[in-house]
């Protein structure tokens, strides 16, 4: 099949599954099941286009997105660089190492609270849980990203005469690159996991509040409209992710073989 | 005085295996020594000794000095003291192009380690590039390159900052054998040009006997050097008029001998 015809046919089949789901979804809300438990498309639609509309909207989006996204960037960067720093000092490395994994196994949820306590109802703690997250997938990645280094290419940066600062820019950072990324692609959806988590414990603003505040009057289909958005936030988020690491490591082969 | 100075060098590696025993090795400036031994007899291990990047974890016992630095006893900043100040090119037995740069940028690394790219130096390694027959790929990554290719991109990568001690691990060994003569007839005008120090490791007899002003014979593992051999042909070489000769012949069946014995041996243990 040509690759413009698959395009077709995938993108058809894409179109027909969700008209299909929601369809049913629609025809079965009121008729089998309660839209008080289920909601109802069509009811979630006019609830979107209501808080689309509103002035809360733009202050709730702003709000959770700034905090995803400032979680992120902060716990990417201070997971790399922590990770570079740590790898330098093998014996600290080796004694610190599982008082990291014991605090990386906290659930955040768990300290949440603690952090809202902390640094208060505002924007602050939100980052701060979102970034408790991030931090540490990134920290873990590039560890693993400088343990896995080539060790030859390492050696024939050092007989080339590369200073300690030469070997880090030539090659230590374009090799764990690559980790890098794969730890913000996933660190995206957990940014958000993290954001949404903190408004749930203290806030007066974002998404998550706002569903928080919908279910407290049962309304199913207002808090499916913040699902659904919360949805298209963390897809788009991911979305743009990859667009980057596609440019940045263009150097990367193609996958050429497919397991089906 | 030698270059490089190798004396009772035993090297042991972590995991118990014992690579080299007692090596002794003299390399005077101008020297082209072919080391040639049987595989797993220590040459890479030597080579990377010479190098000075030496496994932490291997016990080492001797003395290597290189243009006046010990390479084991002396500070690592003596030993960095060699890649600036001498210079030293080395082709890697393994592939080691960095996956994320092109071709080009791969070639150039040394120059810009080294504060180099000035367009001369940059001409020299188009130059390069063209006389390994690269030229057109300049912009191609390495998993874009056959195998054969990127060998010759390390070569040319070793040559570009013109070193005055060139360490080549199997450097031909992906190559047809006409490429391989070819590049071995450049190679030889390269150093007879530009007066280079070479070590050329090969399993290769009439590769190590064409390039070669020595040919240093390596026991079995444990390797020890068992014997050097002096190859007095003028160079740079043609290889094609050399392996006719009746020289290259007698020369050819002393080493294959002293070679074989090592084979034959290598099989017992
Ligand atoms: N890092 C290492 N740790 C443990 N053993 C090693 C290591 N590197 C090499 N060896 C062992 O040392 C011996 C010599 O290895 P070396 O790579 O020097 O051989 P070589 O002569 O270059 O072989 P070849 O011709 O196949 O390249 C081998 O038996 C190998 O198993
Ligand atoms: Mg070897």
């Amino acid at each position: 099949m040509s690759r413009a015809r698959e395009a077709l046919v995938v993108n058809g089949l894409r179109i027909l599954i969700i008209a299909v789901l929601v369809a049913l979804w629609e025809y079965s809300a009121d008729r089998y099941i309660s839209s008080l438990i289920i909601g109802k498309p069509s009811l979630i639609a006019v609830k979107l286009y209501e808080y689309i509309l509103s002035d809360l909207f733009r202050e709730d989006l702003i709000f959770t997105m700034q905090s995803t996204i400032l979680g992120l960037f902060l716990g990417i960067f201070g997971g790399v660089a922590f990770g570079i720093i740590f790898s330098h000092f093998r014996l600290f490395a080796k004694s610190v190492e599982p008082i990291i994994l014991a605090i990386n196994a906290l659930p955040r949820p768990a300290i949440a609270p603690i952090l809202v306590i902390w640094f208060g109802f505002g924007l602050l703690s939100k980052v701060m849980v979102a970034f408790s997250i991030v931090f540490f997938i990134a920290f873990f990645n590039t560890l693993n990203g400088i343990r896995s280094i080539n060790p030859e290419l390492l050696k024939i940066a050092r007989v080339m005469g590369a200073s300690r600062v030469q070997i880090m820019r030539y090659i230590v950072i374009p090799s764990i690159l690559s980790w890098v990324f794969a730890a913000f692609k996933a660190s995206t959806s957990f940014a958000l996991i993290g954001a949404v988590i903190g408004e749930f414990v203290g806030s007066t603003r974002g998404l998550g509040y706002r569903m928080l505040i919908l279910s407290g009057y049962f309304d199913t289909s207002g808090v499916f409209a913040i699902l659904i958005l919360l949805m298209i936030l963390g897809y788009s988020l991911i979305k743009i992710s990859e667009r980057v690491e596609n440019i940045i490591l263009k150097w990367r082969p193609p996958a050429t073989t497919s397991l089906f | 005085m030698a270059i490089i100075s190798v004396r009772s060098l035993s090297v042991v590696y972590g995991n118990g295996v014992k690579a080299l025993d007692s090596v002794d090795l003299d390399i005077e400036e101008g020297d082209v020594v072919s080391l040639i031994g049987p595989s797993g007899c220590g040459k890479t291990t030597l080579a990377n000794m010479i190098l000075g990047v030496i496994p932490p974890e291997a016990s080492v016992s001797g003395s290597i000095v290189v243009s006046g630095i010990d390479i084991i006893k002396d500070r690592k900043s003596l030993v960095e003291k060699i890649y600036r100040d001498v210079g030293v090119g080395y082709v890697s037995q393994v592939d080691t192009l960095l996956p994320w740069r092109t071709l080009m940028d791969n070639v150039i690394l040394p120059l810009q380690i080294r504060g180099m790219t000035d367009p001369e130096h940059m001409d020299r390694a188009k130059y390069l590039l063209g006389l390994v027959g690269l030229q057109g790929f300049e912009n191609a990554y390495p998993h874009q390159l056959s195998g054969g290719m990127r060998q010759r991109a390390q070569l040319v990568r070793a040559l570009v900052t013109d070193p005055k001690i060139l360490v080549m691990d199997e450097p031909f060994g992906a190559l047809d054998a006409l490429t391989r003569v070819a590049l071995q007839e450049h190679l030889t005008r390269i150093i007879a040009e530009t007066r280079k120090t070479v070590i050329f490791i090969t399993h290769d007899l009439d590769e190590a006997i064409t390039i070669g002003t020595k040919v240093a014979v390596m026991s079995k593992r444990p390797g020890r050097i068992k014997m050097i051999k002096k190859i007095d042909f003028p160079y740079p070489r043609d290889p094609f008029k050399l392996r006719s000769s009746r020289e290259f012949e007698d020369i050819r069946s002393e080493l294959w001998s002293s070679l074989a014995s090592e084979v034959i041996a290598g099989e017992q243990g």
